[in-house]
């Protein structure tokens, strides 16, 4: 999950700690991961992200299993505190992602929380939602300056190649 | 050894010392000429300046992608764009060439006049086509710098103009014309890279371009030693509609030019000077040099093999005009080996 | 019988209790040997290697095979794969379990080590490390399993004259001779601890117990056994609902009080902590396919 000091040395723990305990860590990720059902793309801290993500996947290979395996509705059940979002997660977001073994997430670092605490945020998001592309990719244009000069080459080389010819 | 052509190009001045003791003749040497133009220019621009009788503030709107609506309360006749780049951010400083004043290019470096609004051009925009043309144009002017200040004093050095030359050509060019001793001279790889040298000097030193607009009459007097630019200085008199010619100056270098010129000299990271030929045409001036260039800017990365490509295709020279002809690659090409040879042979 | 003068018996309520439960662990051999001193050599059998025996050979033959037979057989059929051949949940690389496989295969060739699990009725055929050539038996109830790798444990329980005598064995140290299961069956729960705090009837067994056979193929039968306890204190916490424990009448020891006290240590939301899930049917998988193909050469 994540690859840094901490957590070469961590002994095997693996979870970051959060809110009140154990108990609470998993009931403010149970609202998170509610949330990113929901709404298919969330921004919330950088660390919650992070650790709601692991979740997010999981959900979804069990959500794969189908609607008949107990552990899965067992699982969806008790992850999903909306209830409405159990029929989304199996008939929506299962289909979406049979094609896929795995990586159903998107994570994207955002400025720092400006108003608050400077946190570090993140957007989280399933991959295939609606919305539009947070990142597109930038191509510089076939006007600049350099590729006007390599255009400029590719005529000199083709026109020594009909010359020779 | 001190007579030989080739070997009289030195990117240092050694005989300022000889110069100095000369006597003052009708014809003043290269320095004292560039420093003349260079009070001028200032005087010129002192007298500009004055004219202004108190500060005025204008509104000038920030149009484009980032940072919508910022408006900037700059100073009329006083504030150039590149005050208000500095307001917004290094990032604009930096990667900022022109300015869309109102829909018009503008230099940097140049002073609103009114209120107005304004857009950075870059080298990465869509369309960069202006950006490119004024970065070419300011780098062959900063070769012709390089050209007349290089040679030594006995060597008359006179600039004729920087054709406009389009990007896909190449190279960017200076025409001069050079002594009558240095007809059949010949540069070799050691000149071309002292000039270069020079160049990144004044890359290095970060130089701002600055613009004027003069009467006919100042430019005439500022050109006064040149043949060639009063020509042009005339012509270009009588083709604008307010009367009046546009002067560059960077440093202490001052140039007719049309613009518009990059915000500043560090803008170049890449430069070479890679050929100098002599033109088969002769003009009304005397034996025409072209000194051939290639530049990139910092913004944009190239592969060292690719540039190294970009480099030997800017030897070969350019046309001025946009219909080029297919060109022999061995015509006009200075090897170093062909100009060693013709070394040993001046030395016999 | 009350032991005296030993450290290892300096276990939990020695002096209150006449039910002392011994821990011998067989690596220390110092230990084991102050152990099975002539004091303890009753409670284990113990034999003399030498077959000095020359009796006329007359009905024999029908006798033995008919013995022989039936523990041979028990060659399980069942898919086991021993739990010990399952590394932990770590991120190292597993070349240190891969290593230690190829040793455990190389022992099981040597030494049969059936299959077994807790709660099964046990025999172990140790040799005695002071005592050239002499064989050590031990019978008791397997209660617990525990390691992994190349230092995989099973423990021993037993009564034997009215002490409750525990021995921890190393899986696979040379020592052991020789395992054999009096009974194969499971029960309520994996681990088995909790027999040290109920009554002594529930792990006492007779040292000369029968090899009772058991089907090689099919389900493991499961002793729905229900174990009565001492009354409180007890060595941990047993109706704590972290050890999940099924074998205990907590019915007959617990007031209704103290069920719903237990409860407050309630954490079923810990299931649902999928980060803390660790699934080896993979590694299973291939582990056993390894183990297979090399035990069977």
């Amino acid at each position: 999950m994540r690859l840094s000091l901490v957590s070469l040395i961590s002994h095997g723990r693996v979870g970051r700690r959060m809110g009140l305990g154990p108990e609470s860590r998993l009931n403010l990720l149970r609202g998170l991961l509610t949330g990113l059902v929901r709404h298919e793309r969330i921004e919330t801290t950088w660390a919650r992200a992070d650790e709601v993500r692991f979740y997010a996947e999981k959900i979804i290979d069990y959500a794969k299993k189908g609607d008949t395996d107990q552990k899965a509705m067992k699982l969806a059940n008790y992850w999903l505190t909306e209830k409405d979002l159990i029929h989304k997660l199996f008939k929506v977001l299962a289909p979406r992602f049979s094609k896929q073994a795995s990586h159903y997430t998107h994570m994207y670092q955002i400025p720092n929380r400006k108003t608050l605490d400077r946190a570090k945020m993140a957007v989280l998001e399933y991959k295939g939602n609606p919305f539009p592309p947070l990142i597109t990719r930038k191509c510089d244009s076939e006007k600049t300056l350099l590729n006007q000069l390599l255009q400029g080459y590719r005529l000199d080389m083709v026109q020594k190649k009909n010359a020779t010819s | 050894m001190a007579c030989r052509a080739p070997c009289l190009l030195l990117p240092w001045r050694l005989m300022s010392s000889t110069a100095a003791s000369r006597p003052v003749t009708h014809h003043p040497s290269t320095p004292e000429i560039q420093k003349l133009r260079n009070e001028m220019f200032s005087k010129e621009k002192a007298r500009q300046q004055s004219l202004i009788p108190r500060i005025e503030k204008i509104e000038v709107q920030l149009v484009g992608d980032a940072d919508l609506g910022t408006m900037f309360i700059m100073n009329k006749g006083l504030s150039t764009p590149y005050s208000c780049a500095r307001h917004l951010s290094e990032w604009y400083t930096d990667n900022s060439v022109l300015a869309l004043v109102n829909g018009e290019v503008w230099d940097m470096n140049r002073p609103l006049t009114q209120s107005c609004e304004i857009k950075f051009l870059t080298f990465k925009d869509q369309d960069p086509e202006e950006v490119n043309k004024a970065y070419w144009r300011s780098c062959a002017m900063m070769l012709g710098y390089v050209v007349e200040t290089a040679f030594k004093e006995e060597f008359s050095v006179e600039l004729l103009q920087s054709p406009e030359v389009p990007v896909v050509s190449g190279a960017f060019c200076y025409d001069v014309v050079l002594d009558s001793q240095l007809n059949s001279w010949k540069p070799t790889q050691e000149n071309l890279q002292s000039f270069t040298k020079e160049v990144n000097k004044l890359i290095h030193q970060n130089l701002p371009f600055e613009a004027l607009d003069v009467e006919p009459k100042v430019a005439l007097d500022i050109f006064q030693h040149s043949r060639c630019k009063k020509a042009q200085v005339e012509e270009k008199a009588s083709g604008s509609p307010q009367g009046t010619v546009r002067v560059y100056r960077f440093g202490e270098f001052v140039d007719l030019s049309d613009g518009p010129h990059i915000s500043r000299t560090g803008l170049c990271s890449l430069y070479e000077v890679t050929a100098a030929h002599i033109l088969e045409q002769q003009g009304p001036w005397g034996r025409v040099h072209r000194f051939q260039g290639l530049s990139l800017p910092r913004q944009l990365r190239v592969f060292y093999h690719i540039w190294e490509r970009l480099r030997r295709r800017a030897r070969n020279p350019v046309e001025d005009t946009d219909s080029r002809k297919a060109e022999d690659p061995s015509e006009g090409l200075t090897t170093p080996d062909s100009s060693s040879e013709t070394q040993q042979q001046s030395e016999r | 019988m009350r032991t005296e003068s030993h450290a290892a018996v300096t276990d939990m309520a020695a002096s209150r209790r006449p039910l002392v439960a011994v821990c011998i662990a067989l690596r220390s051999s110092e230990r084991t040997s102050a152990f099975l001193g002539d004091r303890f050599f009753s409670t284990t059998t113990s034999f003399h290697s030498p077959a000095e025996d020359e009796q006329p050979r007359k009905f024999t033959p029908p006798t033995k095979p008919v013995i022989v037979d039936k523990t041979q057989t028990e060659v399980t059929q069942r898919k086991f794969l021993s739990p010990e051949f399952i590394p932990p949940r770590q991120r190292t690389v597993s070349v240190k379990f891969s290593i230690e496989r190829k040793d455990m295969i190389q022992r099981r060739k040597m030494l049969n080590i059936p299959e077994f699990y807790p709660g099964c009725i046990l025999a172990a055929t140790t040799s005695d490390p002071n005592a050239n050539g002499k064989l050590n038996r031990f019978v008791g109830i397997c209660i617990e399993r525990s390691g992994k790798g190349l230092g995989a444990t099973f423990t021993l329980r037993n009564v034997i004259e009215g002490q409750g005598v525990e021995i921890c064995f190393e899986l696979y140290n040379p020592r052991i001779q020789r395992i054999e299961v009096l009974k194969l069956e499971k029960r309520l729960d994996d681990n088995l601890t909790y027999l040290r705090d109920a009554l002594p009837e529930y792990s006492t067994f007779d040292v000369n117990l029968k090899a009772v056979p058991s089907p090689a193929t099919g389900e493991v039968p499961m002793n729905l056994l229900k174990v009565i306890m001492k009354p409180k204190p007890w060595s941990k916490r047993w109706e704590r609902p972290k050890f999940k424990i099924q074998g205990i009448r907590f019915d007959l020891c617990l007031t209704e009080e103290q069920k719903k006290e237990a409860m407050k240590w309630d954490q079923s939301w810990q299931e649902f902590d999928l980060m803390k899930e660790y699934d080896t049917s993979k590694i299973e998988e291939e582990i056993w396919q390894e183990v297979k193909q090399e035990v069977g050469k």
